[in-house]
Order: C-alpha cells, then structure tokens, then sequence
C-alpha cells in the first residue's frame, strides 16, 4: 500500500498573549492508501489542528507533512491551492456550501476554480448526484435543504474532482443520529467502492466504528 | 450607593461606548453623513433669513424704515405730489415723507462721470426715516440752500473735503453748484451698495432746494409712509389711497417680491438636501443592520443575565443617539461655515455680506440630525428587538424574509404610481414645484425597490459575457453577486449617487448653455434701455457713425389681465414699431413658413404673438380671441402666432407699439437694439451713447457680451454651491459604497475562507472580488445613468409648469465620466477591502458557526 500521508516530527504551538500553548507534540505517523482513519481524543487534544495541518491551511511550527509525497511547506500557494482543487477534498462540521449558489454550482466550484468547463463534468456530476442522493435537488440552494442534505452536497463537493484524500472535521457533529449514521455509511460506501482515503475528526465512537482505523490524540500526542 | 437599575445601565453605557470606539471607521462614516446632512439641513433652512436680512438691508439703505411709497399716478402728467393731512388715517400711519429724488451726473476725478442719486429731503425727515451719521460737518452753516451731504468714503476716494464746491449736473448744459456741508459715515443712504453691477451714490440735499429746482417749492415727487403697526400694511395702504386718489401707493417691497428673488436659490438648496437625506438614511440603515447582526451575541448574553429588553434597546438606540448628537453639533458648524461661503458668493452683488439668523434654527437643526439618526436606525433595531432570546442564543434565528421581495416590489409599484399622480394632481403655483419635487422622490424610492430585481436580471443576462471575458472566476464572481444584499445595497447607492451628480451637472450647463445660446443667437451688438429716450434720442444715436442700424421698441412690464385673475397676464409686452424686427431679434414664430408676415401682421389692431409657455398654461390656439382688461378697459386681441422665446421664463409676448400706448398707456421710454458695423470697437461705441444719453435720470447702455456675461455670472454663484453639494453628496456615496464593501466583507469572510479550502488561491481571489466591484461600479453606473435621465425628463416637466422652460439632457461626456466614476469608486473600495483580507484567517472562520 502506498503511503498517502506522511506526518514527521510535527510540532504545532500558538500563540496566546505572550504565552506559547503547544497544541501537537512531535507526531509522527502515516496513512496508507485506502485507509478510512478516525482520529478521536478529548476537546483541546489537537485533533483538527492536525486535520488542517494535512490539508495545507496551516502550516506545523516544527517537522513536515507529506501528502501524496509533496511537502506541503514547501509548496507555494497556487501548489497549494491547486493540490486542495484536485488531490484533496474537505468536509466540514458546519457543511460551508456557498449560499447563494445551488448545489450544483456549490459541487462543481473546485472544477470551476480549475479553470475547466462545467459542461465536461455533468457525467461526473450526475453521478455523484445519485451518489449522494440529491439528484433532485440540483437546482435548490443550501437554505431550502435539511442538515443532512447539505452535508452531502458538502462530501459530493469534495469528490467532484476526484481527489485522493478526503479529509473530514466532525462531518455528523452537527447532524441527528440518524441522519449522522447515513453520513457515516456514505463515506464507508465511498471508502470501499472509490478507494479514497479518508480522514475525519470525530469525537463519536459510533462514528469510528465505519473506518478501519482509529488514530488517538491526547494532550497533543499520539496515545 | 448606586442601585442595581443603575449599575446595570452604566455597565450598557459603557458598553454603547466600547462598541462606538471600537469601530472607528464605520462611526465616522455614519456621523460624516449625519454632519452633512444636517448642514445642508441648517443652511438650507437659514438661507430664506439671512437672504432677506441682506435683502432687507440693502432696500432699507435705500428708504430707511418707510413700508409704502406714493408715487404719482398713471395720469398725473406734472409727476408731482402734495403732501395731503393725514386725517382718520393718522390713527394708522406713523409719517408720511415727502422727497424729491432726482439723478444727476457729476464728473469725477478720473474724468468719468458719475451718476448720483439725488435726494432732497428735510434733516428732521431725514432722521426719521433713515438716520446719518454725520462724520463731519460745516459748523458755520446750517442744511439750507445748496448744501450736500455726501457718505465719506466717496469724499476719499474723490479727494472731496467738507466746504468744497462741487458741479452737478441736471440736464445737458444746465449746472448747479453745491458746498459740501457734511460727510456721512457709511450707512443708510451712503452705504454704496451695488446694484445691476453698479455703483448706487447718494447725496442728500435740503427738499426744499430741490423742490424750487422742479419748480414747485411745496411739492414733491415721492412720499414715503410708515406704518404704527406694521401688520395694518394692508389697511393703511387703501386708507392712503383715499387720500391720494389719483395716485399709487404700494408697498415698499412686498413678501412675495423677496420671496422671488430668493427661491432660485432656496429650490436648488432643498434638493441636493433631500438627496443627501436620502443617501444619508441608506448609509445609516445599513450600517445599523451589520450593528445589530454584530451585537446579537452579546445581546442575548445581556438577556440572558437579566437585562430587560428596553436596556438591550437602549444599548443600541444609545449608539444612534451618540452618532445623531456628534453629527448635529458638527453639522451645525458645517452648515454655519456653508451659509457663510454660499451668502458671501451671493452677496458680492449685494454689497455686504451679514450673516445673521434665528438661533432656533439651531435647535432644529439638532433635532433633525437625532431624528435622522434615530429614525434611520430604529427598522433594524425594532427587528432585533423582537428576536426571541432562546433564539439569540442557540443561534437558531428564524429569516424573516420570505414574502419579503413580493412586498418590496408591491411597494415600488405604489411608490411609482404616486410618483406620476402628485405632480398631474397638484400643478400649479409653489405646489407644483413641492409636487414635482416629491415625485421625484417617489419615482426615486421607487426605481430602488425595483434594483435587486433589475440587477439580477443584468446578471443573468452578463453571465455569459463575464464567463467569456474573465473565465470561470467571472462567472463565480457574478453567481456571487446574484441576490448578494451587500451588492445591490452598493449598486442602490451608486445609482442614487451618481444620478444626483449628473442631474446637478446637467441643470447646472443646461442654464449656462441656454442662457448663452440665447444671446448667442441676437443680431445686434448693444442693448439700451431708458426711461426717457424717444425717436429724438434714438435719430441721435443713429447719428454715430460706427452704427450700422438700430431698431427701437418698446416693452411693458406686468401688462394684462385675463380671465379675472388677479396676476399680470404677460410679464414682459414688446411693442413693435416696424417690420424689420427679425433683423435683430432671432424669435421664431412656430408653425409657420413666413415669419415676417406674422410680424407684419403684428402692426395692424389688436394681434398678440406670445410664447410657447403662456399658450400652454391657457391651452391656446392661433385664431384664438381674448378679452383682455389693460387696466384703461377690456379690449379684444387676437392672437396670431406663438414663439418659443424663453427670456423671463418664458412669460412673453409681443404686440404693436401702437397697441401698448393706447391700450396700456405705456408711454415709459424706448428701447433700442443697436447694429454696429463690422470691425468697431463695441466698447467705445457703447460710451459713446452713454454720453449722449448722461443728462437722463435712468438709462442702461450694454453689449450684449456684457449682458450674456452677466448672466452666466450670476448663473454660475449658483451653480459653484450646487456643485460643491453634488461633490458633497459624492463623497458619502462613495464612502458609503466603501462602507458596504467592508460590511460585505465581514459577513464574506467564512465563504472566503470555503473558496481557499477548496482550492482558490490567493490571486483567484482578489480576482473574484475585483471583478465583482467592477461589476457593481458598471451596473451602478448604467442605472444611475438612466434613473438621472428620468429624473432630467420630470424636472424639465416640472420646470415647464413652474413656467421656467429648459430642456435637460445629459451629455455623452458627463455619461462617461459619471460611468467612469461609478467603477472607480468600486475599484478603490475593493482595493481596501483587499488589504483587510491579507487578516483572513480561514480556519477560524471554517471551524465556528
């Protein structure tokens, strides 16, 4: 299995007045290829600063990440960007769909950003709308959806381009149980029919059980 | 020790404070538009004041204290007046003053003559009506025979001194010597004031001199009277005319009289003010609406710990209050300095400038500004006030949108609706104007309510242009835009902006352009008017040999009465002697092939050819025949032809002369156009008729580059104030613009941050919001461009009605540039907005709600 994710020696410390507060502790570990891992820990244990770390929008005070073997410190931030456009997809808490676009213009937006053409992408597009089960509310915008709708407009956005990775911070904490296992059983379908990686914060166990794997933080550590 | 109510309300106070201090910006903005807003408020409710204090001031250095003349009458051939006893009226009339006032010309030290007014009257009437302050005088001589008082500034500046003899003169050849008795301080009559750009000198003889220079020792040719009580006006003026039967008596000046003087400069003033309002309210709502939204947490924290809803609405009221009271004060000082600038711009005509008005105008002027403030908080305020706080807290707020936009677009169309019926209801006198005006208003309010639905429609349109021309960062930008609250508030404020600069533009060359069009299109070189010139004096003039032609004519003023109205039916009646009229005067009669038959025609009986304006007021036709009172009888007119001549705004018409000194009994004077020949000096020729016409008591000789540049003078005081208030409306646009790009950002900070989460760099950013604000200057622009334009059509409607007829339209230029200005505005707002993004921290926006 290739290695996906490749975390060496990171350190991430913030700044608070004049205190520094170091949130991870030198982590080193790695993700394979097809994983679907859940990193779980108290509240202040670093989880979704590391979860960030990975996707490119901080960067760690000390070490590196790796993702799909490029150093993300190093890239620049058009790389970067382009690399979150195409190799990985976020997922998030608060679902974070544009409002005033509707969900197909909220799913196809990293295709957009591309610079590609709609029209090219509207197999993909519909299929991905069966995926998640929205074929028919292409045309709604965010504000006419329940919770659970936008959250799969959320993860249908995150796999337009097909990206390797996907990574997800707290993707059913704002969800019912219900509604929050269905999420949970389309990434698990996702995991196991697309092989994509994926990567989520969660602090339910109900929601770990639906990854193969479960990656434990405390006090900015691995335990 | 302090109770809990008010250790709670110092702790909201304190509050109101911290959130005031902590956006500095935003509160300058909002007390910016307050302070502006209430001083042009103040200035334009001061202006009425301290226009008639200079008024005022410079009729009574003129008369003094006197309230009516008597003058001699229509048929009073000798033109001279006895002073009658008062009998049943003295119960009413505090004096009556008989004067005599002549015009005489004195050669001054630089050889040029002067033309002084000549007044005779007795020392203690002097006093009485308008007192001297003598600065010296001859002590071995008393105010008898042929003595002077003349004001000391003129004494200096002619080198004159107290016992110098000085030679006046009364007619051609005929010279009196009078000894300088005293020199006055300069007030009163020998205040020097200017008048139709010149000089007005007074010297004052003893009456009776004068009296034995007309020949009659007892008589006089003015009486001024004065009133015990100056609200019996009315009554002693027909008490006075019982007395003097075949004479006039009038008011001084009446209120009316002031009053039209003022108002072309009172309108301009109350319109930019209710377009600053209106801006004014736009900038304060919004702002309030992103206050509100901000204050919610902290809101429902305040509730949640016992605060009532009225201290949580005080919080936010106390913030209007601040921002109403800070405007106020500045706006006073700002509206006082205005009212300075603007009064000494209109007073270098009038002489001197006092700048006095009721104090109370500055307690309304406070009380307007809090109002402003107030009021234009209180929507958004209300709306948060009635959110639950259980909903505040959980953050679970319900919209309340949902009809919202029907109900927008309901009102635009009664808004819309009204704008067209008031101004149809309400057409004629002052309420036409207020009519007018206010459905400008409403036709405005009513345009806003229709931009979101207008502006999506443009971007439906433009979609795939912005797609074509800028890629899918365009066409992301525009999907933005769509329904975007920040946006169409921005693109409201531009249209509103810009449509009040380019309607203040185009007024402002509108007048200029017609006023030099209008003396442009003369066919002679110099104008004359005097009261006592005949066919002698015009056959002397034509005797200068640099005069090519000339033609005469006469005109009459406030001529007819029609229909029983009380007002005159023509302002101002030309009467014609002989065919050649249109050799001079380039009046085109409408709807007709031959011109000069009409005036042809115009020679023989009772035929009026009037203007475009008079026609429509009346609905007239040609053929048309009226009865007509000229105040001697009714007389039939027919009227034979209409012109579109816009000189005293349009009330004008045209007869014989025959016609004017046997119907009106208009014997005043001639008028005369004068041709000079190619390649002469038209200065010198103009003081070459001067100097043949210097022993008349009034006479006024210009060119007509002289009069065109006079006007435009005149033209353009008005127009300096009216550009310095479209500047002024400008700026807070274009800050309020700024301020929405900044609100906008605030409440865009978490899409910003979803656009770089899923890939948009840094530099597709600014793109975006580049594209968006140039996008809301284009379409700002386009409809400001077009709502100016609807407003040009309503004022030249309105103007028409109010019988000033000017047709505005605006020119490709200032379209340009207005567009142009709209983008700019745009652009150097999302530049700002560019820089505070360089704060974005995306992470923290991602993760919290």
């Amino acid at each position: 299995m290739s290695v996906v994710v490749n975390v060496k020696d990171v350190c991430k410390n913030f700044a608070l007045g004049d205190e520094e507060v170091k949130v991870l502790k030198t982590l080193n570990f790695e993700i394979n290829k097809g994983e679907f891992v859940s990193l779980m820990g108290p509240s202040g244990s670093g989880k979704s600063t590391l979860l960030y770390l990975m996707g490119g929008l901080d960067e760690p005070t000390h070490g590196e990440i790796r993702v799909n073997d490029k150093v993300l410190k190093q890239l620049k931030d058009k790389e970067e960007s382009i690399m979150r456009r195409r190799e990985i997809g976020f997922v998030f808490q608060f679902y974070n769909l544009i409002p005033n676009l509707n969900v197909e213009e909220n799913i196809l937006l990293p295709i957009l950003l591309d610079g590609k053409k709609a029209r090219d992408h509207q197999e993909s597009l519909n299929e991905i709308l069966s995926l998640v089960g929205l074929s028919d509310r292409r045309k709604h915008t965010p504000r006419e959806l329940s919770g659970g709708q936008q959250q799969r407009v959320a993860i249908a956005r995150a796999l337009i381009s097909e990206p390797d990775i996907i990574l997800a911070d707290e993707p059913t904490g704002n969800l019912d149980s219900v509604t929050g296992n269905e999420i949970m059983a389309l990434f698990q379908r996702i995991n196991q029919e697309k092989n994509k990686t994926i990567v989520q914060v969660t602090h339910s166990e109900e929601a770990a059980k639906y990854g193969t794997r479960i990656i434990r933080l405390k006090d900015g550590r691995l335990v | 020790m302090a109770s809990n109510e008010e250790v709670k309300m110092g702790i909201l106070i304190k509050y109101t404070f911290l959130n005031i201090k902590e956006h500095k910006f935003r509160t300058f903005l909002i007390v910016l538009s307050i302070m502006l807003s209430v001083g042009l408020f103040f200035s334009s409710l001061s202006i009425s004041d301290a226009l008639t204090e200079i008024i005022m001031e410079n009729i009574q250095s003129q008369i003094g204290t006197a309230e009516i003349v008597i003058s001699p009458g229509k048929y009073n051939s000798s033109g001279l007046l006895k002073e009658e006893p008062l009998g049943e009226a003295s119960t009413l009339i505090d004096y009556t003053i008989g004067v005599v006032e002549n015009r005489v010309n004195y050669q001054n030290s630089n050889e040029k003559t002067d033309q002084i007014n000549l007044k005779g009257y007795r020392l203690e009437d002097l006093e009485r009506i308008n007192p001297v302050i003598f600065n010296q005088k001859l002590e071995d001589r008393t105010f008898v025979g042929k003595v002077l008082i003349i004001s000391k500034a003129y004494a200096e500046e002619q080198n004159l001194a107290i016992g110098d003899f000085i030679k006046l003169e009364f007619s051609p050849e005929d010279y009196k010597y009078f000894q300088i008795y005293a020199l006055a301080e300069n007030k009163g009559f020998f205040k020097n004031t200017p008048s139709f750009g010149q000089r007005e000198i007074n010297f004052v003889a003893p009456r009776e001199t004068l009296s034995r220079f007309i020949g009659h020792p007892d008589q006089v040719n003015t009486i001024y009277s004065k009133t015990i009580d100056d609200l019996t006006i009315d009554e002693s003026i027909v008490a006075l005319q019982k007395i003097y039967e075949r004479e006039q008596v009038n008011k001084m000046v009446t209120k009316t009289e002031i009053d039209a003087q003022i108002r072309p400069i009172r309108i301009p003033f109350m319109f930019m003010l209710i377009l600053v309002v209106i801006i004014s309210i736009f900038i304060i709502y919004t702002s309030f609406k992103v206050i509100t939204l901000e204050r919610l947490p902290m809101l429902g924290t305040f509730r949640s710990i016992g605060a009532t809803k009225k201290m949580t609405d005080f919080i936010m009221l106390g913030e209007a209050i601040i921002y109403g009271v800070l405007g106020s004060t500045l706006g006073v000082f700002v509206g006082h300095h205005l009212l300075s600038a603007v009064m000494s711009l209109i007073a270098n005509d009038m002489g001197t400038m006092v700048l006095r008005y009721p104090k109370i105008n500055v307690i309304i002027a406070i009380i307007f500004g809090l109002i402003l403030s107030i009021g234009s908080a209180l929507v958004p305020i209300i709306k948060t006030s009635k959110i639950p706080v259980k909903e505040i807290l959980l953050n679970i707020i319900e919209g309340t949108k949902k009809k919202r936009k029907h109900s927008r677009y309901i009102i635009g169309v009664v808004l819309g609706g009204l704008s067209l019926v008031f101004p149809m209801q309400f057409n004629e006198g002052n309420i036409a104007a207020i009519a007018g005006g206010l459905g400008i208003i409403l036709m405005i309010g009513a345009l806003v309510c229709f931009i979101p639905l207008l502006t999506n429609l443009f971007i439906r349109l433009t979609e795939r242009i912005f797609g074509l021309i800028f890629g899918n960062i365009g066409r992301i930008a525009v999907k933005n835009m769509r329904g975007n609250r920040s946006t169409q508030d921005n693109i409201i404020l531009l249209t509103i902006g810009l449509a009040s600069v380019l309607t203040i533009m185009v007024i402002g060359s509108g007048i200029q352009n017609e006023t030099s069009r209008y003396y442009d299109e003369q066919n002679y070189e110099i104008s004359i008017r005097s009261s006592e010139a005949s066919r002698v004096t015009a056959q002397r003039i034509m005797s200068i040999e640099e005069i090519n032609d000339a033609y005469y004519y006469q005109r009459a003023w406030n001529a007819f009465k029609y229909g029983g109205e009380e007002k005159p039916f023509i302002r101002s009646l030309v009467g014609i002697e002989s065919e050649n009229f249109l050799e001079f005067f380039n009046y085109d009669i409408l709807n007709v092939s031959n011109d000069q038959e009409i005036i042809e025609e115009l020679l023989i009986g009772r035929k009026l050819v009037l203007s475009t304006v008079i026609r429509d007021e009346y609905d007239f036709e040609v053929g048309d025949k009226l009865s007509l009172d000229t105040g001697n009888g009714i007389r039939d007119y027919e009227i034979i032809g209409f012109t579109d001549v816009k000189e005293n705004n349009g009330q004008f018409g045209m007869t014989s002369m025959y016609n004017l000194k046997n119907d009106l009994k208009h014997f005043w004077g001639l008028n005369m156009a004068v041709k000079i020949k190619p390649g002469t000096n038209t200065v010198e020729i103009k003081e070459q008729i001067e100097k043949k016409l210097e022993h008349f008591n009034w006479y006024q000789v210009d060119t007509i580059k002289e009069m065109k540049q006079r006007n435009l003078d005149n033209n353009n005081q008005m127009i300096i104030i009216l550009s310095v208030f479209s500047a002024a409306t400008a700026l807070i646009g274009s800050i309020g613009v700024m301020n929405n790009f900044l609100v906008s950002l605030l409440a865009r900070r978490k899409s910003l941050a979803i656009y770089a989460s899923i890939g948009m760099s840094k530099v597709q950013r600014r793109r975006m919001i580049l594209i968006e604000s140039i996008s809301s200057g284009v379409i700002g622009g386009l409809f400001g461009i077009i709502t100016a334009q609807l407003i040009m059509l309503r004022i030249t409607s309105l103007l028409s009605q109010i019988s000033i007829p000017l047709v505005l339209k605006i020119s490709l230029l200032a379209g340009i540039v207005g567009f142009v200005g709209s983008v700019m505005v745009c652009l150097l707002s999302s530049i700002s907005v560019l820089s505070q993004l360089r704060k974005l921290n995306i992470i923290k926006e991602l993760r919290y709600e």
